[in-house]
């Protein structure tokens, strides 16, 4: 029942942002034709472009059509990337960059996460430091800068990683993976400093439970009590963090994929919207959205298995 | 102790908002002055911060460049303050289904990140410090809505606006002259961290190629056009991204140092 609510609900936010990303740009001020053209383009040039995106024909029946195309993976055609190629798989060319830039980042930050932040909920002392300064140092350096330091740093200066582009996983799986460190790292700095900070105020008040004074007071070593007691409780409201960080990580890829010349989603969402390829910002906001909308539902599902009072309830 | 993020804090943005003031009225060179056969020279008693792969004057720029960054962080912050605080006032004030409609539409704006925002501005209104000063105010608004929202459902009960009713005052005077500065403490620390977080963006935006447009500096635009040269010349990717990273770590320690001198028990490090 309740992943079936859940899934139900996914579906539903999932058609909301299909409506969101096609009305935001065709219901806005101005042409898109004549947005895409310039304002002093060719009458006749704007007309063709019009009849190629649909325009004259009414509204719902572009929105239709487009629905269907997506339910077909059918994105529409790139109206600047050699004009007319499938803006589908110039997403699929994107993907398997950014999703495991994304998993990597996510990985770091809730491993570093939940190893500082169990030390800072142990040690008071240590723990305040901790989260001080990682928090006032992540919030305060600019993602673009550290990449352009550490690019210096460790890929040209140390020579460990390479300094920017990514091979094909094909071709060099390992050096793919390599590529994908530095900018995984510079992703994953502001995220770490909050995930800290949540497993800290967690694990803190899961601590002051009567559950864990039984267990101490049975003479459990702390250890037990920390790592398999407290923890997974814990981690309940770690899990929440995780999915509204995503959205910060999937607009952040934008970023660190430009520093680092990334041929990922954010670079192709980037590219679009200063090429104004309308289809292809469509296209790749509302793949963007969808990926944040799945892994939420993804994280919802492991709720109950986290925390069995979610399932008794409702 | 106790006040080191407040001193060290302003301290820091004072030297910040002083330079780019200074830059309004002096700047060692015109910054966007080119000089070709003085291109990367390193920190010198001529470039006190050495030049770019323009010949132009690091110094300079970094002075003039700081003005979009502060532009977004003062127009960002005070409109998404006025119409947030006002949208949440209201909501928190007659609460039922107003409360309702703003809070579900600021909810919905909060899940999105500034950047995203700012890439559907210049999808409209093409790039320019416009889209950015936009994305950065809209941003804003869901903040302040929220925290004014959630002030205004605990003070409303208390019992000096009980007393305020009974006397008769028109519901504005009880909201902006009663319940209004009993939050303003909140919402100041909160504008300090919503500055801090509007010059990142900007920087980040610029440095995206979003913003500020050539030959025009701003801090987040030298990054990206010295990226290339940063191991060559260090000095031209060191310089603009300290800027950055110095006003917002001031601006981040100013929010703390107020949050701690006004409301310890809302401090994150007891």
């Amino acid at each position: 029942m309740y992943w079936l609510r859940k899934f139900f609900a996914m579906l539903l936010t999932l058609g909301l942002v299909t409506m969101a990303t096609f009305f935001t740009f065709y219901l806005l001020p101005g042409d898109p034709a004549a947005l895409i053209l310039g304002t002093e383009a060719d009458p006749e040039a704007l007309e063709l472009l019009r009849s190629q995106l649909g325009l004259d024909r009414p509204l719902l029946a572009q929105y239709s059509s487009w629905l269907q195309g997506v339910l077909r993976g059918d994105l529409g055609s790139s109206i600047t990337f050699s004009r007319g190629y499938p803006v589908s798989s110039l997403i699929l060319d994107a993907l398997p960059v950014t999703i495991p830039l994304a998993l990597l980042s996510i990985g770091i930050s809730l491993a570093l996460g939940v190893v500082l932040g169990t030390v800072a909920a142990v040690n008071r002392g240590a723990g305040s430091f901790i989260i001080q300064y990682l928090s006032q140092l992540s919030l305060s350096l600019p993602a673009f800068w550290l990449g352009i330091l550490l690019i210096q740093w460790l890929a040209v200066g140390l020579g460990w990683f390479p300094p920017s582009g990514i091979p094909r996983w094909s071709a060099d799986p390992a050096g793919a993976m390599l590529s994908l460190v530095l900018p995984a790292i510079t992703l994953s700095l502001p995220r770490t400093a909050v995930l800290t900070r949540t497993v800290r105020s967690a694990l803190q008040e899961t601590l002051r439970e009567d559950y864990i004074r039984t267990a101490r007071s049975k003479g459990l070593p702390e250890k037990t009590v920390i790592f398999s007691h407290a923890l997974r409780n814990a981690l309940v409201s770690v899990s929440t963090v995780t999915g509204i960080q995503l959205i910060q990580l999937i607009a952040g890829t934008i970023v660190v994929e430009q520093v680092f010349s990334l041929p990922g989603l954010g670079r192709l969402m980037l590219a679009a919207v200063l090429l104004r390829d309308l289809p292809l910002v469509q296209g790749t906001v509302f793949v963007g959205a969808a990926l944040i909308i799945v892994v939420n539902f993804l994280l919802d599902s492991l709720y109950p298995w986290l925390d069995p009072r979610v399932r008794v309830e409702r | 102790m106790q006040k080191y993020n407040l001193w060290s804090g302003s301290i820091l943005v004072g030297i910040m908002v002083l330079i780019t003031v200074v830059g309004f009225v002096y700047t060692p060179e015109l910054p966007n002055k080119m000089d070709i056969g003085n291109q990367l020279q390193p920190p010198s008693p001529e470039h006190l911060l050495g030049t770019d792969n323009y010949g132009r004057d690091i110094l300079s720029r970094i002075m003039v460049g700081g003005r979009p960054a502060l532009e977004a962080g003062i127009v960002g912050v005070v409109i998404g303050l006025s119409l947030g605080t006002w949208l949440g006032a209201v909501a928190g004030y007659y609460r039922g289904w107003v409360e309702e409609v703003v809070m579900r539409l600021a909810d919905g704006l909060y899940a999105l990140p500034s950047i995203l925002l700012a890439l559907v501005a210049v999808t409209l209104l093409g790039p320019g410090q416009l889209s950015i000063l936009a994305a950065v105010a809209i941003a804003n608004v869901p903040i302040f809505a929220r925290l004014t929202r959630s002030a205004f459902i605990s003070i409303r009960e208390a019992e000096f606006v009980a007393a305020a009713k009974a006397m008769g005052l028109r519901d504005s005077r009880i909201i902006l002259r009663h319940i209004l500065p009993n939050c303003s403490s909140l919402l100041l620390v909160q504008a300090s961290v919503s500055f801090a977080n509007a010059v990142l963006a900007e920087a980040s935006l610029s440095y995206l190629g979003l913003g500020t447009q050539p030959p025009d500096a701003s801090w987040g635009r030298m990054l990206k056009e010295a990226q290339a040269f940063a191991g060559q010349a260090p000095w031209t990717v060191i310089f603009p991204g300290l800027a950055i990273a110095l006003t917002v770590l001031g601006l981040n320690r100013l929010g703390d140092g107020l949050r701690d001198l006004w409301d310890p028990k809302l401090s994150p490090h007891e």
